[in-house]
């Protein structure tokens, strides 16, 4: 058997066989290179290799955007913002349901993770929604997508993984995320006025708040202002970059849980606990993925892949079309880390071949991983929420199906208008 | 012997999870410090860089083994999930058994270039001149731990299946 098959092989049955990703890219990479080289070469590769992938000043990003999130989500930073967000948006047809998707919006501009997003805002906001009698699953599903926002509004994690697996950059990856979540964030909020207005049993009126209320809790919002002014600004007026922000951000946060008077050692040490988790198994499935990704390159895989397709003489709107569906199936099933170190290596040539922008691809490929957070059987962030909720696993499923076709409607947008991401990266950065 | 060797790797693996935090914290003064001493007084160091990077790969490794044991190393249990109990204990034996072996490649990767720092006395780009085989001490530990973890579910996962083939015969 060729060693490109046995290799393919080897990794088809170790991933299906329940193996820990990062184990099975590994081994199924360090056995396809001892296969073609010799096995002290190969140990001496998979030492190279993860000395190279784990020292990039880029992917220390990574552990500094979780820490932001984790120290504003342990220190319970977050809690009064919800309830200021719903002062805010208090009249707007949907009520507490807007304030979801405001409070999950802003939140994920000061964190890179949407698990955290669904976590907090499930654990803060929802005990007040269920006690005002909104429908359930809109209710569930408007926290669920809201959560999503946090990987496509920059900062985000999924996009440094992307910026370092397709070799594109970061900071490129950021401002083209902002437009396509902020008008996602806009669909998400259109659809639940659109929904309440036409059904009233679906929430309760909410009587609006009086401007100067709505002034006090806009300024009751300076913590959140102040950590988007340094990281987004910080990044888009070019003073410094994504991992300068993220490490001035968390410094931030644990700044303003200090000023706050909620610091305590202990949240700050679980935070960072956390921290160490998350990164960890992020850059370790990374890891072993460069290694499997050196053996396909030992055996001219992606080339041989662009090769056959180019002959096959596909379009680009097929291999679109067909990216697509990989990622909707694999992200019913599949993490979505896992998913893009298993499928960018192979993705990104035939992209790079078919003429496609690889940084429009990049917000392309984190709205499917979105989709992926809420489709079952394997969608997280449904798990996260029935988990902080209690409800039925049902409702949260049937109040995220919309918010999916939704997901589906940014990326036709995308599809039509690629300058809604790649606008504003070409109008900062040329 | 089983339950020394479960308390041993234990406690490693939550005193390397305690390092890791310490590298957390110490990377997010390290990098925020010099984005002060650049902006604010107009004098960047020139090893920040550099020292940010080791700290990074120091706290991937000391993750590791700590991930391990908590469940929160990524797996895809879709096909696994539905399978019968006796089936799935199987499996994580072979789970195990797979990872024993690729923590053998782990820690010869590790030692392979700890070892090439050492005898060869590389050091960084920085004027720190950092001997790169310090960067290495907490990445080989790691992976060692990470070892004897795995090793460790091993051993603990057999012990299962042969206690569970022992009571099925006294039935």
């Amino acid at each position: 058997m060729p060693p490109t098959f046995l290799t393919a092989l080897i990794t088809v049955v170790l991933l299906a066989a329940g193996i820990w990703v990062g184990v099975a890219l590994g081994l199924s990479g360090f056995v396809g290179l001892a296969l073609v080289l010799d096995w002290s070469r190969a140990v001496d590769i998979v030492g190279k290799v993860l000395w190279e992938q784990n020292t990039s000043f880029v992917l220390v990003a990574i552990p500094m955007f979780i820490l932001m999130g984790e120290v504003l989500f342990e220190t319970g930073v977050m809690g009064p913002v919800y309830l200021r967000a719903a002062r805010i948006v208090s009249g707007v047809p949907g009520g507490l349901l807007q304030a979801n998707i405001a409070a999950c919006a802003l939140f994920a501009a000061c964190s890179g993770s949407s698990v955290a997003s669904a976590a907090t805002i499930g654990s803060v906001g929802y005990p007040e929604i269920a006690k005002r009698g909104y429908s359930k699953p809109i209710a569930l599903g408007s926290i669920a997508a809201g959560g999503t926002l946090g990987i496509l509004i920059p900062p985000s994690i999924i996009f440094i993984v992307y910026g370092s697996l397709a070799e594109v950059s970061v900071g490129r990856l950021f401002l083209a995320g902002l437009v396509p979540g902020l008008v996602l964030a806009a669909l998400y909020s259109a659809y639940i006025a659109v929904r309440c207005m036409l059904d009233a049993s679906l929430a309760p009126r909410e009587h609006g708040a009086s401007l100067m209320s709505r002034l006090s809790a806009l300024g009751g919002l300076w913590q959140m202002a102040l950590l988007v002014l340094v990281v987004l600004g910080g990044i888009y007026a070019g003073i410094a970059s994504p991992t300068e922000v993220a490490a001035l951000g968390s410094t931030l946060a644990v700044l303003i849980a200090l000023v706050s008077r909620r610091f305590s050692f202990a949240a700050l040490w679980r935070a960072g606990l956390s921290t160490v988790r998350q990164t960890s198994m992020i850059l370790f499935v990374i890891f072993t993925a460069k290694i499997l990704s050196v053996t396909l390159i030992y055996f001219q895989a992606p080339a041989a892949i662009v090769h056959w397709i180019g002959a096959a003489g596909v379009s680009a709107a097929s291999i679109f079309v067909g990216v697509i569906a990989i990622y909707l199936v694999l992200g019913m099933f599949v993490d979505g880390i896992a998913m893009m170190v298993i499928t960018v290596p192979f993705i990104v040539p035939i992209m790079h071949t078919a003429g496609m922008d690889l940084v429009w691809m990049g917000v392309v490929i984190c709205v499917l991983i979105e989709i992926g957070l809420l489709t079952p059987p394997v969608g997280l962030n449904l798990f996260v929420l029935q988990g902080v909720t209690k409800e039925r696993m049902g409702d949260v499923i049937l109040g995220s199906m919309p918010f999916v076709a939704l997901q589906l409607a940014i990326i036709a947008l995308l599809y039509w208008l690629p300058g809604l991401a790649l606008r504003l990266p070409r109008l900062v950065m040329g | 012997m089983r339950k020394l060797l479960d308390r041993g790797v234990a406690a490693a693996a939550t005193l390397l999870a305690a390092a890791g935090v310490l590298c957390v914290m110490a990377l997010m003064l390290l990098v925020t410090s010099d984005v002060v001493a650049r902006y604010g007084f107009n004098n960047p160091s020139n090893w920040a860089d550099e020292g940010a990077a080791f700290l990074l790969i120091a706290i991937v490794f000391l993750g590791l083994a700590q991930n391990l044991r908590q469940g929160s190393h990524i797996r895809i249990d879709v096909f696994t999930g539905p399978l019968p109990t006796r089936a799935k204990a199987v499996l994580e034996l072979i789970a195990y058994g797979v990872g024993v072996l690729f923590s053998v490649v782990l820690v010869l990767g590790t030692w392979t270039r700890f070892e090439n720092f050492w005898s060869r006395n590389i050091t960084g780009d920085s004027p720190l001149m950092t001997p790169l085989w310090m960067p290495m001490v907490p990445v080989v530990a790691g992976a060692a731990v990470f070892g004897l973890v795995m090793l460790a579910g091993f051993v603990a996962q057999l012990h299962a299946l042969f206690a569970r083939r022992a009571s099925q015969g006294e039935t």
